[in-house]
């Protein structure tokens, strides 16, 4: 039994990582650097020695758990996981914080158990190391702001977990199975995971964590989160969820309303934050037509988007590391100081606004194509407008604010070698998915016939990113671009961070105010009980008033003589 | 280098140029879409332009309503 468990679970990447990840906080300078090197690629070669396909079940007490699960979908998740850990590990190498480091394998690892994971209590407990080892990821970031947003973003992602738990123990009872495949938002337990996949995956209303938190953590700490809470929360929508018709319209506005959030927000990482919950939508509406082709689209645009996502939170986190902000009021003409910075930023923009021979354009196509296929054109025309938007804010403005624009006459030096070759490697890997996409397609969890460089395909591409940068010049050279400002722009979380949080000071400020009632009436009751015991009972009480011992005598002498008089007689 | 006026205006008139040359191919070119308004003239060309316009417009109106000052939260 244990050789059997030691040789299944020997190879787990998400093992590997954590238990490396414990590791590197007791390891020195040095040794502490080659292992957080050196353990995604001992995670890639386990995670290789398994099969393609694999479901290993265990029985405990009476449940029958699957802790290994690896199909088409799973895979892919889990090998674009593995690569964006270690691209972040290359990223990190310039600094030595034990913490970040350690966490980082941590959380990089409990994502992958939970991808892995075929049934909801493995899924459950990974589910919570992840959400508690990125709290701390955030609480490690700059100051006072990082803590407090760590606060808000624990307390969110530990309402996902606990909905999570609630919805797999309903779902046991009603069906005495609790493999995690596919779920219906119609029974009350469907609904409930749906909902704590929702806030994982920042669905709208539910979102605001990712833009308060992601901006507050460390250079390097925001390109490891930006990888994996969210691509978990998709896959996991797809296994469960695919088809869900609901999904379309839930990812349709998600695509679209961060767009305008983008524009006017002035901090450049809470732009791509913004960004990353617009990309998320896209993914999501894949989910949502459910058919193989959108489902391969949403695998395809999560692998993409973590690299293309990750190598702009890179080159921003450079800028932060060098200028120390990250606002575009305070940014400009970086580009001399930062130029492989800027032209791996560039290619990151790229790739996100999906130029032809980038990654975005061989998978985002996929996505637009199979909601095309099905007829949902109103949702097509909503993706399309999202397609110019992300080109704007993404595309046009992260590039143009940090690096072009007006000369702010900043110079530092340009990004430290070791976040100069993570951000090579991830550009490499976004424009060789976009040359080569048939390499990359055979990857896919499904087989398809999808062929992205149709000369329509490409012209109508290349029309709309022109005509939208087109806007952006007539906008910006006749002053009607709206200025950069400093400014905080409120969003959903301004309910629970104003009203609600005034709300429970009023509350709180009612309790005390009705505990102090009570304790003046127990006081003032007290007293009174004080008083009449005093008046009862004190020293000039009826009851205390003690006859003297010459009253005592007489009287007994009284009845002494009363007896004898009678006796007498 | 950049920032001169020179080259500005030729980034900015090789744009315009580059817009031109991808609209007449919808003049030569009948497109294949999945819904018939993907094969009126520019569609895709108009369509980017108005969105974005349309972003940047919207997003100025929306300042007014939720600007706030940036220690608004402290």
């Amino acid at each position: 039994m244990i050789d059997f468990f030691i040789n299944d679970f020997i190879n787990h990447p998400g093992i590997i990582l954590i238990l490396g990840g414990f590791a590197i906080l007791f390891m020195p300078g040095n040794m502490r650097r080659i292992t957080t090197f050196a353990l995604p690629l001992v995670a890639l070669l386990g995670f290789l020695a398994y099969p393609d396909e694999l479901i290993l079940t265990v029985n405990l007490f009476s449940y029958t758990l699957d802790p290994i699960r690896i199909d088409g979908l799973s895979w892919i998740f889990t090998l674009i996981f593995i690569i964006a850990s270690f691209i972040t590990a290359i990223y990190s190498l310039h600094k030595s914080d034990r913490f970040e480091q350690s966490m980082i394998a941590i959380y990089a690892g409990s994502a992958i158990g939970a991808v892995l994971a075929g049934d909801l209590l493995t899924l459950f407990i990974f589910w919570e190391i992840s959400a508690l080892s990125s709290a701390i990821i955030v609480w490690l970031g700059d100051g006072r702001h990082a803590q407090q947003a760590a606060m808000r973003y624990l307390l969110i992602h530990i309402t996902s977990g606990l909905l999570l738990m609630l919805g797999s123990i309903l779902h046991y009872q009603q069906t005495n199975s609790i493999l995690f495949d596919a779920m219906s938002i119609d029974s009350l337990s469907g609904l409930l995971i749906f909902l704590a996949f929702g806030i994982k995956c920042a669905f709208p209303l539910l979102h605001n964590w990712l833009q308060d938190a992601y901006p507050q953590a460390s250079p390097v700490g925001t390109v490891a989160l930006s990888a994996f809470t969210t691509k978990l929360a998709v896959y996991c929508l797809a296994r469960g969820y695919a088809g869900t018709e609901s999904l379309i319209w839930i990812g349709a506005l998600m695509t679209a309303f961060p767009i305008f959030y983008a524009v006017i927000e002035n901090d450049l990482r809470k732009v791509l934050s913004y960004s990353l919950n617009n990309q998320l939508g896209f993914m999501v509406v894949g989910v949502g037509v459910g058919t193989e082709l959108a489902l391969n689209g949403t695998a395809a645009h999560a692998f993409a988007h973590i690299l293309y996502k990750a190598l702009l939170f890179m080159s921003m986190g450079a800028v932060l590391h060098r200028i120390g902000t990250c606002k575009a009021t305070e940014l400009g003409g970086l580009y001399k100081s930062m130029p492989w910075t800027t032209i791996f930023c560039l290619i990151g923009a790229m790739s996100i606004s999906a130029f032809p021979l980038m990654s975005g354009f061989i998978s985002k196509g996929i996505i637009l194509y199979a909601v095309a296929e099905e007829g949902h054109w109103v949702t097509w025309l909503v993706l399309l407008f999202a397609s110019a938007g992300v080109l704007h804010h993404s595309g046009i403005k992260v590039p143009f604010f940090s690096f072009f624009a007006h000369d702010q006459g900043l110079t530092c030096k340009e990004a430290p070698l070791n976040m100069l070759l993570a951000m090579g490697l991830t550009a490499a890997m976004c424009i060789l998915l976009g040359v080569f996409p048939h390499v990359f397609y055979q990857w896919l969890p499904y087989s398809m016939d999808f062929h992205p460089y149709t000369f329509d395909h490409t012209i109508t591409q290349l029309q709309l990113i022109f005509f939208s940068l087109l806007a952006f010049t007539v906008l910006f050279r006749n002053g009607w671009y709206p200025p950069e400002i400093k400014s905080t722009n409120l969003d959903f979380d301004w309910i629970y961070r104003k009203p609600l949080d005034s709300f429970t000071a009023a509350l709180n400020n009612l309790f005390i105010f009705l505990l102090a009632i009570v304790q003046k009436f127990k006081q003032s009751s007290l007293n009174v009980l004080s008083a009449c015991a005093y008046q009862a009972h004190g020293p000039k009480s009826p009851i205390a008033r003690g006859a003297s011992v010459g009253n005592m005598v007489i009287w007994v002498a009284v009845l002494l003589s009363a007896c004898l008089i009678f006796y007498y007689f | 280098m950049i920032y001169s006026k020179k080259f500005i205006n030729f980034v900015v008139y090789t744009l315009y140029a580059l817009c031109a040359v991808l609209l007449l191919f919808d003049v030569f070119h009948h497109k294949h879409g999945h819904f018939n308004f993907e094969e009126w003239f520019g569609f895709y060309a108009f369509y980017g332009f108005i969105a974005c316009i349309a972003i940047v417009l919207s997003a100025i109106q929306m300042r007014k309503i939720l600007m706030r000052d940036e220690d608004y939260y402290d």
